[in-house]
């Protein structure tokens, strides 16, 4: 009941001031948050006994299911809203508040864009007169009986795929200020305890379902020799579109396909294989290949090729693509079905990025690296944004590494993880940390790479100085852990999302001299946990400054030098480090 | 101080009559006042003149001496409000006068008792009206005055606030979550007459009545801690979890006591 009307929230939450944005109630000390749940019903768009249709009797509820004229059926969209049970409704346009709990998924900075949990949605199956649901109470007999779920299950029995929306807001926040949260298909409804759970799935689920080179079933019907360039195939559309095929451990290029009589004119013997006799029952397997291409626009094709290109975030991958820019094209042939997924996230490694899904529902992208005169960061404190006992820190000591290795120059007809199959093997080894100052022993990893192929000529220069570019790079990015600290906000810091980059003011990690950090972390990791919490994870940048030319206007003493310019290269000392005798230097890109 | 009243019966949702309004908007119909939801609403079509019309049938006539409305708007989008019956559906009386809500808070307005078959609750603009009207909870019917004010001590408004506070490492308030603001009304009387219990005078007219055919399935009820006196504490609510029925006897014509827990879950509006 309305007992204290008018602007009351307002009033508490800002005096004088008018509050009407997502922020400033956030910013408020207190306020009472509001989840709003729309869940996209299929209905019927069209009035009961109204021509063209011509239902008679007892009206239907404008659902298929209950349909008593499906030839005139108008399939539409009913939104159907849910606001949380225990703050009345904010519109009061038909929301009903029976949303008991929203059990997120966090966004997190992974080795996946896909996540293996569900959204789940708790909502109380209410006593329900169809208000705003039924378009026909008034020829029922009133009071409608049953619970709100239960009569939705059995008029909208086929809800699978629909769309789910989560939006976060304020009490007294107009709907157009509320944001959304998440956004998925409803995959699944099950009934506890007079409430139902909605089990939802997010869009990229379907990642996994793709591969490159497709995957198909296609073998020879005949025997060829060696000189045979005639193949008679059935190629579908998809596959028409391979250059390159791959029968035992023969590359064969196609030249053309005739669709009337199935058949397929091939170059034999294609890039560096040999000709082979071909038997029957041989299995054809289509190459993909790509480039010679930036790797950005690499990974641009293969989230397209996944029917991601409206959830990919292109402003983030092309910022990502042009600072600091000057990546090595790639190129690949890829004659085994590989994961889109992992192809993505082998391009994410070799560019020194992170994609994740994030917030927003978009896919987005971030270069790593210590300092970036375009970077801004949001502070973190102990005492204005760390909830009281919720911090920890993981030295991830066993992270580290002396040496990396890449093999590079696969053939296309070679198995991945097979070191046999690459032509080039490219290593960087830090003695130093592998001293016994240091680490006191070896910790490598190696990796293979498909994207990185050489030829002979001053081309092959070039790419074995990139090969060991790369790996300097990533011995470098890895030389010290990177610590990450974990902890939660209070929802005034809500803001806060993965990959932001922020400034920790902590006492849970302490320089030398005794004295509480502030240093400089990416999120990667973001849950909302309730009662205003958000849990975090930071992990630390890179300590290692990357050299970026400064600007003429900027001092030229390092030590003079204010933290933004220190963003910009300055010059070491004889030992590799700054005036101060602990800073390290900046380091070529 | 006045005595406490209550408001349960409802003459908008007798099986037999008809509740039509003059226009309303898109999924937003009349019969929405009689499920005495708070967040199922009748929303007018446009800011214009409206008027709710209950037809009781013939023979039907029924009595009412009193109004209650929750969840409105008909304070900030400026309405004038009032209660009129008929006997043949044409010539209407004014039984509550025009009057304008002094907020947009739960209204409980009694007025002179008649009977009729005609009832019309009109809804008339005003020159500061501007958005349609807006109605979650009505009631018109006759209501159950206690037969004196409760004990001293009882208060007018009890209402607490169910939130959780987040401070920082180093102690200072983050924020806070408020969830909710549940509210109780705690009456207590001495030395009732048994009548009151258990009156054959009218349906409404005794708690017996209001028990059995309301209280104890826990369906809110309007409720006027002391008429007047206290404007501002009338309030849509229910009997607690576990209140019992009792009638402690101090002799065949007087009950020792009586006590009242109500509940319910003070909105902020919009």
């Amino acid at each position: 009941m309305s007992l204290i009307g008018g602007n009351w929230w307002g009033a508490i939450l800002w005096s004088g001031a008018p509050v009407d944005t997502y922020q400033s109630y956030a910013q408020s000390i207190s306020r009472m948050p509001i989840t709003l749940v729309q869940v996209y019903a299929d209905t019927c768009g069209r009035s009961f006994g109204v021509a063209p249709c011509d239902g008679t009797g007892a009206a239907c509820y404008n659902t298929y299911t209950t349909c008593k004229n499906k030839a005139s059926y108008l399939k539409t969209t009913k939104i159907l809203e849910f606001v949380t049970i225990d703050t009345g409704t904010p519109f009061k346009q038909g929301e009903r508040p029976y949303l008991l709990s929203v059990d997120y998924l966090p966004t997190e900075i992974k080795d996946s864009l896909t996540v293996s949990g569900r959204l789940k949605i708790k909502i109380a199956d209410e006593p329900d007169t169809d208000y705003g649901i039924d378009p026909y109470t008034s020829t029922r007999t009133l009071p409608v009986p049953g619970g709100y779920w239960k009569k939705f299950l059995a008029r909208n029995p086929n809800y699978q795929g629909r769309t789910v929306k989560v939006w976060e807001g304020w009490h007294g926040l107009p709907r157009s200020g509320y944001q959304l949260r998440w956004q998925g298909t409803l995959d699944n409804i099950t009934y506890d305890k007079d409430a139902v759970i909605l089990d939802c799935v997010d869009p990229l689920k379907s990642i996994k379902d793709y591969t490159l080179p497709h995957k198909i079933e296609i073998s020879l019907a005949a025997d060829i020799t060696t000189a045979s360039t005639e193949l008679a195939i059935r190629l579908s559309s998809k596959l028409s579109t391979y250059t390159y095929f791959r029968i035992a451990d023969e590359v064969l290029q196609i030249n053309s396909y005739n669709s009337a009589i199935d058949s397929v004119n091939v170059s034999r013997a294609a890039l560096n294989s040999v000709a082979e006799e071909l038997k029957v029952g041989n299995k054809l397997q289509p190459i993909w290949h790509r480039g010679p291409e930036n790797p950005f626009d690499t990974m641009l094709f293969i989230s397209s090729f996944c029917d991601l290109t409206a959830s990919v975030d292109a402003t983030a991958f092309a910022a990502a693509k042009d600072w600091p820019g000057d990546d090595k094209n790639i190129e690949t042939y890829i004659s085994d079905p590989v994961a889109c997924e992992k192809l993505l996230f082998e391009l994410v490694d070799l560019t020194n990025c992170r994609i994740w899904y994030d917030e927003r529902q978009k896919v987005t992208c971030k270069r790593i690296s210590a300092n970036d005169p375009n970077r801004t960061y949001i502070n973190i404190s102990d005492h204005a944004n760390i909830i009281e006992n919720s911090a920890s820190v993981n030295y991830r000591g066993l992270e580290r590494l002396s040496r990396y290795w890449m093999y590079w120059g696969i053939s296309p007809t070679g198995e991945e993880d097979k070191s046999t199959s690459y032509s080039y093997l490219t290593g960087a080894i830090d003695a130093d940390a592998e001293s016994s100052f240091y680490y006191d022993k070896i910790m490598e990893e190696t990796i293979y790479n498909r994207w990185s192929h050489s030829s002979e000529g001053p081309g092959h220069t070039d790419a074995v100085m990139r090969a060991k570019a790369y790996v300097q790079r990533m011995l470098f990015n890895r030389r010290d852990p990177l610590p990450i600290i974990n902890l939660k906000v209070e929802l005034k810091d809500s803001t806060i999302m993965t990959g932001d980059y922020v400034q920790i003011d902590t006492d849970e990690i302490e320089e030398i001299t005794g004295v509480h950090t502030n240093n400089k972390y990416i999120v990667t990791y973001r849950d909302v946990v309730g009662d205003g919490v958000i849990s975090l994870k930071a992990q630390a940048l890179p300590t290692r400054n990357i050299g970026i030319i400064a600007p003429a206007t900027l001092t030229a003493d390092w030590s003079a030098a204010s933290t933004s310019d220190r963003v910009y290269a300055y010059i070491c000392d004889s030992s590799g480090v700054m005036s101060d005798g602990e800073t390290a230097g900046y380091h070529i890109y | 101080m006045q005595a406490p009243k209550i408001l349960y019966t409802n003459i908008l949702n007798v099986t037999t009559a008809t509740l039509s309004v003059t226009t309303a908007a898109v999924g937003y119909d009349a019969q929405n006042v009689n499920d005495w939801r708070t967040h199922t609403f009748w929303r007018g079509s446009a800011a214009t003149a409206l008027n709710f019309t209950l037809d009781l049938g013939a023979g039907g006539d029924r009595a009412a001496n009193c109004i209650g409305i929750c969840a409105h708007n008909l304070y900030s989008a400026n309405y004038k409000l009032t209660v009129q019956n008929s006997t043949n559906g044409t010539t209407w009386t004014d039984r509550l006068a025009s009057a304008q809500a002094t907020s947009d808070d739960v209204l409980m307005s009694t007025f002179a008792e008649t009977t009729a078959r005609y009832w019309r609750v009109a809804l008339n603009t005003t020159a500061g009206t501007t958005a349609a009207p807006t109605i979650a909870v009505m009631a018109l019917g006759t209501s159950l005055e206690f037969p004196r004010a409760a004990q001293i001590g009882a208060s007018p408004i009890n209402v607490s606030v169910v939130s959780k506070s987040n401070r920082s490492q180093t102690g200072i308030l983050l924020g806070n979550i408020v969830k909710y603001h549940p509210m109780s009304l705690n009456l207590s009387f001495n030395m009732l007459p048994t009548t009151f219990f258990r009156s054959t005078s009218g349906a409404a007219a005794n708690y017996g009545e209001f028990w059995k055919n309301h209280g104890r399935y826990a369906l809110p009820f309007f409720v006027s801690f002391s008429g007047d006196t206290f404007q501002e504490a009338k309030y849509l609510m229910r009997l607690a979890e576990n209140t019992e029925y009792t009638m402690p006897l101090n002799d065949s014509s007087w009950v020792q006591s009586l006590s009242l827990n109500l509940i319910s879950c003070q909105e902020s509006s919009t």
